[in-house]
Parts: C-alpha cells; structure tokens; sequence
C-alpha cells in the first residue's frame, strides 16, 4: 500500500471536511497545486490595509427604495 | 474577390441598409461555410439553422417596410454556450446539462434579438467557463485554424474559432480572466471584455460572479463597439448590473488617436514569461500609436503575479461555490482539467478570499492612481505572454507557473481590448491589450478601431 505523503495527506484531510472525494482526483498534483496557491497567496501585500476596512461587497444604496 | 460570409459585420450591416443583399442570402452563405468547416474545427456546439432563417426572413421584412430595428438587424450573431437561450439547449461545455434547456433567455440575448440579430447557433465553451482543453470532455474542444496543436484559448474558444474561419461574423463570449481576450489573441480576433457592470450578466451562466464578465468578439473592434452599443445597458434584475452607463460608441470611431496619452506598461512587458516577440509586437503597437498622433509615456504597475494570484484565489473560491454540490455528488463526471482546477475552491479558507478581495481593491487603486497621476487615457501591454501551447502540453495547473497578463483588467473591472498585431515566427496570431478607465470602453475601442485601420494586412481569416 503505497503511503501518501505528509503533504498530500493534510489536503487529503481537508478534502474530507470539504466533502470532496479526493480519490476522484490526482492527490500529488492537487498537493502541489494548492502549496503554491498558498505561496503565492502569502506574497499578496495587504499590509497597508486597516485592520478596520471593511471587505464586505454589500451595497445598500442597492435597496434602498 | 472577397466573399461575403467574411466581411466585417459593419460591411455587411452598409449592404443590408442598401438592398445589396437580403439577411436570408447572408444567413444561408454562411451557413453553407458552418456546414463545410464545424464538423472539422468543432466551433458550434449547437446549429439553429431554422430559427435562423425565420429570423432572418423576418429581418427582411422590417428593412423592406423601412423599419430596421439597428444598425445589427439581419445580421448573424452565434452565443457561447453559456449564455441561456429559452427552449434551446445550454450546456456550458458540461455533459452534466446534456439536457439543459432554459426557460428564460440572456439579458445579452434578449437585447440582440430585440435589435434583429440573427441567432445561428451555440458556440463550444470549455467546461463550467474553466477547463480547456479535456481530452474527456462530453464535447470535444475546438481547434485553432492558425495550428490545430495549439490551443485555442478559453474558455471562450468556439467562438474564437468561428470567427476566425468565417463561420460568423459576431459572437458574444465570457471573460473572468480573460476569456474573450485569450482566445481573440490566438485565433487572431477582437475582442472586449466591457467594464464591469456595463453588460448584464442575467442568464449567463457564472463562473465567479465578481469577476464575471460578458462582452462582444468579432474581426474588427469597430463590430465589437457595434455589438457592445446594442448589449449594453443597466438590468434592474441584475445585481452587479451598473446604474451608470455609457454613450453609444460605433458612431464616433475615429481613424486617428490625437491627443490620445498611452501608457506603456514596462513592467509587464518585461514581465516572466513574456516572449521577445509578444513583447516586440505590442512596441510595435505603439510606434502605430505613435504615427496616429498619440503620445506615449512609460509606466509601471504593481508586480503582474499579485493582480494574477489575487483574481485566482477569488476566481476558484467563487466557483467551488457555484459548484460544490456538483462537485460533492457527480465529481467523477466532470472533466479532468475543470474538476481539478473548480476543485482547488474547495481548500480556500475564508481568511484567503477575504486578503484577496482586499488586495483586489488595493490594485485597482493603484492602477487608477497611476493612470490619473500620468495622465494616461490607456494603458497598452501584450496580448498574451506568447504563442498558444501545444494542447498535449497543457496540465491542469499551468496557470500557477506564469502570471496571467489578462487578469489585471478582471480584477480591476476595467474595460480591456484585445487587438490583433501581426504574426509570430511560428505563424500564430499575436496581440496586445488597450486597457481603459472605468467606463472609458469607447476610447479603448476608438483607438483599438484607429490600429485596425492602419493595420490591415494583420487580418486573416483561415479557409
């Protein structure tokens, strides 16, 4: 039985929680996918953002009637 | 001589006005081309010849009663297959809708047909708008005229394709980070990706609904304007639909760019990736600029990876959310490449979409800071980092290795062109990107239209 790696096996766990079949797909590629994503979502720069900005989408001007 | 079926449709809208020829003429020589070139380059997904010619025969009528409908009226338009087209199939490219039949249309599609355009069928998208090209989707990708080895682009891909063969002169794709602008660049069209909010997205089937966008591809960027004149418009039904709209733009197109400031984005010019020819083509570009009487001045953006990382975390969190029953309950039957990449949404923790929308609104600051402090109309930078890649080369994720140089205009909403500039060494087209102000879509497309004028010999449609 082949082992997964320890990597592989963290996503693996998140997949379960996720509800994702993670045999339905290539478990190495998808590992190594998602440690890029996360690099590279480290290297975004929103420091100079307040803590206090708001992120929601919302817009009540929308309905206000 | 050139044939009818490959005019640009403003031609054919000026022979229309004058009785030159009928729609039920042109309809019918086109689908005569549809009928010689689809079962080899797999453009259209869906034909509807007969709804063609009742349209086009309607058509007819109202120019014979001197009571055209708009400059479009009797001219023959084909839909991405993502767009829903009440009682006729949508299948955005998933054999999970093998069956799907809308009961509504498109807001996009209602405006056209309100204007007479003429619907000849449903054009090939890569699967959920994200997975080309899967050797086992339930429709087989469409191939590129220039080189079928190489990738079309997407996931607006059939209509790339069938513009570029001649099998329409208009058609209407999606863009969520670039899908009308990667395909018009490697099959060598135009194509707009409007600003956001300028085109409704009612009935188009989503694929990140923040980032979403609809807009018009044909062979010159004078057609798109004629397209994007008659889809535009606010849809009180549409949530991200904008109150604030824009004047008709193909009436004021103009041959020259005086006064007109560009701002040549050196950094992503130079950026990873960026082949000496994609590179050497938009300089080329701008020495055109030049000669029409634009200035052109030198800028630099934010690193191109941060706009691309930034749409891709909100793009793939927006889908898997879209799609997680799909993806929790029928995984295994959808395509390999779209299950990996809509799959990916699925590990994107809350903290992570929320960094990326903030980052999305620090780059979209930055980039109207830049544009203001510079008095910048445009901002000018290749269409694609360079020639398509072989289809057999293409893995689920190699939109990790490079940035996307289509992203910045997604994330930042504002309108963005992709406009054909000549050849590689290989024989692919080649392009490069005019990116406007908010709501500016009329001077993209003004100075997109003023490079086509000058450059005709860069227009090639594959026989």
């Amino acid at each position: 039985m082949t082992k997964a790696k320890p990597k592989e096996n963290r996503w693996r766990q998140a997949a379960l929680y996720a509800g994702i079949d993670w045999n339905s797909l290539d478990g190495e590629k998808v590992a190594v996918a998602l440690d890029r994503l996360e690099f590279l979502t480290e290297k975004l720069d929103v420091d100079a953002i307040s803590q206090t900005e708001q992120a929601s989408i919302f817009d009540a001007e929308r309905f206000a009637k | 001589m050139t044939c009818i079926t490959s005019l640009s449709v403003y031609e054919m809208s000026d022979m229309l006005e004058s009785g030159k020829v009928s729609s039920v003429e042109l309809t019918k020589d086109l689908i005569k081309v549809i009928e010689k070139k689809n079962q080899y380059y797999r453009a259209f997904l869906t034909l509807t010849f007969e709804t063609a010619i009742e349209q086009a025969t309607a058509a007819d009528k109202r120019r014979s009663e001197g009571r055209r409908a708009s400059p479009i009226d009797g001219i023959a338009v084909a839909l991405k297959d993502a767009y829903d087209t009440k009682d006729i199939r949508t299948t955005v490219g998933s054999g999970l809708f093998n069956t799907r039949i809308p009961k509504y249309d498109s807001a996009v599609w209602e405006k056209l047909k309100d204007a007479g355009a003429v619907l000849l069928g449903k054009l090939e998208c890569t699967e959920f708008c994200l997975g080309g090209p899967s050797f086992d989707a339930a429709y087989p990708y469409a191939l590129n005229p220039h080189d079928t080895q190489r990738y079309t682009g997407g996931s607006s891909s059939g209509a790339g394709v069938a513009l570029a063969t001649g099998m329409c002169p208009a058609a209407l794709g999606s863009d969520t980070g670039g899908s009308i602008r990667i395909p018009a660049a490697f099959c060598g069209v135009a194509g707009i990706k409007p600003t956001y909010g300028l085109v409704s997205l009612r009935g188009l089937f989503p694929l990140s609904g923040s980032l979403d966008h609809a807009g018009p591809m044909a062979r010159t960027s004078r057609d798109c304007a004629m397209l994007l004149d008659v889809i535009a418009g606010y849809d009180k039904h549409q949530p991200t639909s904008s109150v604030r709209q824009i004047n008709p733009i193909a009436p004021t197109l103009k041959e020259n760019c005086k006064g007109l400031v560009i701002g040549y984005v050196t950094n992503f010019s130079t950026a990873e990736g960026v082949t000496h020819e994609s590179r050497q083509a938009c300089e080329n570009a701008l020495g055109v600029y030049s000669d029409l009487g634009a200035e052109i001045r030198n800028v630099s953006l934010p690193d191109l990876w941060e706009y691309t990382i930034a749409n891709t975390v909100i793009m793939t969190a927006e889908a898997f959310a879209i799609h997680a029953e799909r993806f929790r309950n029928n995984l295994g039957k959808i395509s390999y490449l779209t299950r990996h990449r809509i799959a990916l949404g699925a590990f994107i923790r809350a903290e992570t979409y929320i960094k990326a929308q903030k980052a999305r609104r620090k780059l979209t600051h930055i980039t109207s800071e830049v544009m203001s402090a510079n008095g910048l109309d445009l901002l000018c930078y290749p269409g694609m980092l360079g020639d398509p890649a072989k289809v057999d080369e293409i893995t689920p994720y190699y939109y990790l290795d490079l940035p996307l140089i289509t992203a910045p205009a997604n994330l930042t909403g504002m309108p963005a062109s992709s406009v054909r500039a000549g050849f590689s060494e290989a024989g692919m087209p080649m392009a490069f990107q005019l990116t406007g102000k908010l709501f500016d879509d009329g001077i993209v497309l003004n100075a997109a239209h003023a490079y086509e004028t000058a450059t005709p010999e860069y227009t090639r449609i594959v026989s």
